[in-house]
């Protein structure tokens, strides 16, 4: 139903309806967002790119085909983007105290702060720690991991097959493992 | 199964890729092997641990920024559109006036492989537009002011204003640069 209503959209965006394109920017600012910053790592940049991925899909409109789903055709291209940032200067460390990776809550507030410091620590290193791995295998855990994607749509995202995208999330949660947990345990046979 | 082969196996015991046989081998390792179900655990918790991450709002102000960015540039997209429309009708003119005019003037048929050389010349003039214009306008100006406006003298006329258009629309459409590579590309 999604996939029809964005069609729909994308029909009515190349009929001249900029309204139109405006409700697919609304659909998708989050996630997009939400992509862009944790493959670049600070909300600034995030921004730029978020903004220069969808100015780059409306160019692109007419080479998108209803076969394909909206979704991971724009995430193709933001994901394009972000590499192209990426080249220019790699991911920037985000501070803790960055808005951005405190925790949401329903009220808006934590109500236990010391607990919410400790998520937002987490978050924090979990954070750091994605940005040391090489920018593939961040966009594998990205798109499976913090967009929800199953491997198949990633790997339709990344141009690649479905075993290179699990290959580079497989690569990148041990690595991920060995960062946020340094006390590496031997095996007992 | 070996530790070493359990844990190649985690990542993907985690994704639910294993058949059935190995993945009751993995648990029933795990199960006994409390350095591999560390193991399985710190990897289970990287997952968590990714999955729990908070989402960040993004800036209402986006939707806006796209929009006004994309609507510049259809903005500037229009006229470029019109010019381009223009050129096409204008080269079409260009040709049928041209080819009216050389069967009316009685030049016999066309050289074909000349029309490679004349429309580099063509397009290598579009830098001295102005003087073409008024070097090929001259006479047609001089024959209409002695009153000889038969057909043949309105079809030139009409051919050098066809003429002008197009490279009018050639200038705009085309850089400098375009324009002299396309001038080598048909001078070939």
């Amino acid at each position: 139903m999604e996939f029809d209503a964005d069609d729909r959209l994308v029909h009515q965006t190349l009929a001249g309806d900029l309204k139109a394109y405006g409700a697919l920017v609304d659909r998708y600012r989050k996630r997009v967002y939400n992509l862009a910053y944790r493959m670049l790592g600070d909300r600034e940049r995030a921004e730029d790119a978020t903004q220069e991925a969808f100015i780059r899909a409306y160019r692109g409109l007419r080479s998108y085909r209803p076969s394909a789903r909206f979704a991971s055709w724009l995430f193709s291209t933001t994901s394009h983007v972000c590499i192209d940032h990426l080249r220019r200067r790699p991911f920037a460390a985000v501070s803790i105290d960055e808005p951005g990776v405190r925790p949401a809550t329903a009220e808006g507030i934590d109500a236990d702060p010391p607990a919410a410091y400790g998520r937002t620590e987490t978050q924090a290193q979990v954070h750091h720690a994605l940005g040391r791995l090489p920018d593939t295998q961040r966009l594998a855990i990205a798109l499976v991991h913090l967009q929800g994607l199953s491997y198949e749509d990633a790997a339709e995202v990344m141009g690649c097959p479905v075993g290179t995208v699990k290959s580079h999330a497989h690569r990148a949660r041990t690595t991920l493992k060995r960062l946020l947990t340094p006390q590496f345990q031997e095996c007992v046979p | 199964m070996t530790c070493r082969r359990v844990r190649a196996e985690l990542n993907r015991y985690l994704d639910g890729d294993l058949s059935d046989e190995r993945r009751r081998g993995v648990r029933e390792h795990l199960a006994a092997c409390v350095a591999c179900a560390r193991e399985w655990e710190q990897l289970r918790g990287v997952a968590a641990m990714l999955e729990g991450l908070s989402e960040v709002e993004a800036p209402a102000r986006l939707t806006e920024s796209v929009l006004d960015a994309v609507g510049r540039e259809r903005i500037a997209e229009a006229p470029r559109q019109q010019a381009l429309t223009g050129l096409a009708l204008a080269g079409v003119g260009l040709v049928l006036s041209t080819a009216i005019v050389v069967s009316l003037a009685g030049w016999g048929p066309l050289d074909l492989s000349g029309w490679g050389a004349w429309a580099a010349s063509l397009a290598a003039a579009g830098a001295k537009q102005v003087a073409v214009a008024a070097e090929v306008a001259g006479p047609v100006l001089n024959a209409l002011a002695r009153g000889r406006s038969g057909p043949l003298v309105w079809l030139l006329a009409a051919d050098v204003a066809a003429l002008m258009a197009v490279l009018a629309g050639a200038r705009r459409l085309l850089s400098v640069k375009r324009l002299r590579g396309l001038t080598n590309m048909l001078a070939m």
